[in-house]
């Protein structure tokens, strides 16, 4: 079992059971360092630092996901960051915009969430690499 | 075979003679017991019936009831036969095996090992020494039997991720040959399911092992602006490789979701 990492950004990029060598020159082709590794889930991994890690696991947990498009109507998403020693901000994307939320004890929350017209907002990851987590949705609707 | 009948010039000498060949019955005794049944370990040389292998649990698997040829002799397991396992290790394909017993098939006359068999051309079968074997499983990380189950002269994975044999982000642009994970039994016909990020004009392309195209004609497996998962059929090399190639790099997933049980292990 082959791993394929970047060794500027630390991205695992590629996981083959039995790499040709055609293969493994592909992957060196892009700048890619090829390594020896066990099976498992590359989602799951990175290998910041040139060694193969854990991505810190995200919860993001809205206390609503419906909301009345009025601009008044928000939605309050928590970011809760897993391990002993979470960061002291972490950068999320709210419908593609950044926004670095503070975290005390790896708890944190963004900014009120609200909508003037119907639409979706995404909450996503920036940092794809170190941490991992589920992206949630916010529905603004117009009822009447 | 020469001609067995008597000759003109040949005297007609019948069973048990002290000092002389039986001539007369010689004939009939081609393929035939002395009292007259046909001989069927003889016609049905090779043969093999039923005896599809499925896991039961961690360390368990079964042998559906069938019948097999071993060493020029047939033999029948009349029941499902379920067989323990230990002591394996960590992601390895195994290879099991009947011993030619007695009476009949029991699960004492099946055996495992991770040593594959070779075909042989005048037993007509596949086999380590005199030991025929009748079908594989692999095991996971933890030296568990991997879910599965074997039909109609296939092995499929019970478990879609289990068969991941290629996941990157960063796949060949040009024509590569790459292992489908696949046992030690020569070229395979293999069932790939395919997975890559959706985006336009990204292209996938596969070929079977043997191919000395570049995969870049629509003649071959090519699929474009693809996003999703698929199947494709494919005939692997010897060492069981297939190619391929994708263009604007997507993101690729390659699961080997089963393979045909080669000829000589599958009725």
């Amino acid at each position: 079992m082959k791993h394929a990492y970047d060794p500027n950004s630390g991205a695992f990029n590629g996981i083959c059971i039995s790499p040709s060598p055609a293969q493994v020159a592909a992957w060196e082709a892009q700048g890619l360092t090829v390594v020896d590794g066990p099976p498992l889930d590359r989602e799951l991994y990175n290998y910041l630092g040139g060694a193969l890690s854990t991505k810190v696991e995200v919860t993001l947990s809205p206390d609503q996901t419906n909301i009345e498009a009025d601009g008044v109507d928000e939605a309050l998403v928590t970011v809760s960051v897993a391990g002993e020693a979470p960061p002291a901000s972490i950068e999320l994307l709210v419908a593609g915009t950044a926004e670095t939320v503070t975290l005390t004890n790896g708890e944190g929350h963004l900014t009120p969430i609200s909508a003037e017209t119907p639409c979706t907002v995404e909450v996503t990851l920036s940092d794809t690499i170190t941490y991992r987590g589920e992206p949630v949705e916010i529905e603004a609707k117009d009822n009447g | 075979m020469s001609d067995q009948r008597i000759q003109y010039d040949e005297g007609m000498v019948g069973a048990n003679h002290p000092t002389k060949s039986d001539t007369l019955n010689r004939l009939m005794l081609v393929e035939h017991n002395n009292d007259g049944t046909h001989d069927i370990s003889t016609a049905t040389l090779g043969h093999l019936c039923g005896l599809e292998a499925s896991r039961k649990d961690s360390d368990e698997f079964y042998l559906e009831p069938g019948e097999v040829d071993i060493g020029g002799a047939s033999y029948t397991a009349t029941a499902q036969l379920t067989k323990q396992v230990s002591g394996l290790s960590a992601d390895t394909w195994y290879y099991i095996y009947a011993t030619a017993p007695s009476g009949d098939l029991t699960a004492g006359d099946i055996s495992y090992s991770s040593t594959a068999p070779s075909f042989s051309g005048s037993k007509v079968g596949w086999y380590n020494g005199e030991d025929r074997c009748v079908g594989v499983f692999k095991s996971d990380g933890s030296s568990n039997i991997l879910p599965f189950y074997c039909t109609g002269g296939w092995f499929f994975y019970g478990t879609l991720e289990d068969g991941v044999f290629l996941d990157t982000s960063s796949p060949a642009s040009s024509k590569t040959a790459v292992a489908v994970g696949a046992p030690n039994l020569g070229r395979l016909a293999v069932l790939i399911h395919y997975y890559c990020s959706p985006a336009a004009s990204r292209e996938i392309a596969f070929d079977n092992g043997d191919s000395s195209a570049d995969l870049s004609s629509n003649k071959y497996y090519r699929f474009e602006d693809i996003g999703g998962a698929s199947e494709v059929a494919l005939l692997t090399d010897a060492s069981q490789q297939v190619n391929y190639r994708a263009q604007n790099n997507p993101s690729v997933t390659l699961c080997l979701r089963g393979f045909k049980l080669p000829a000589g292990m599958t009725a």
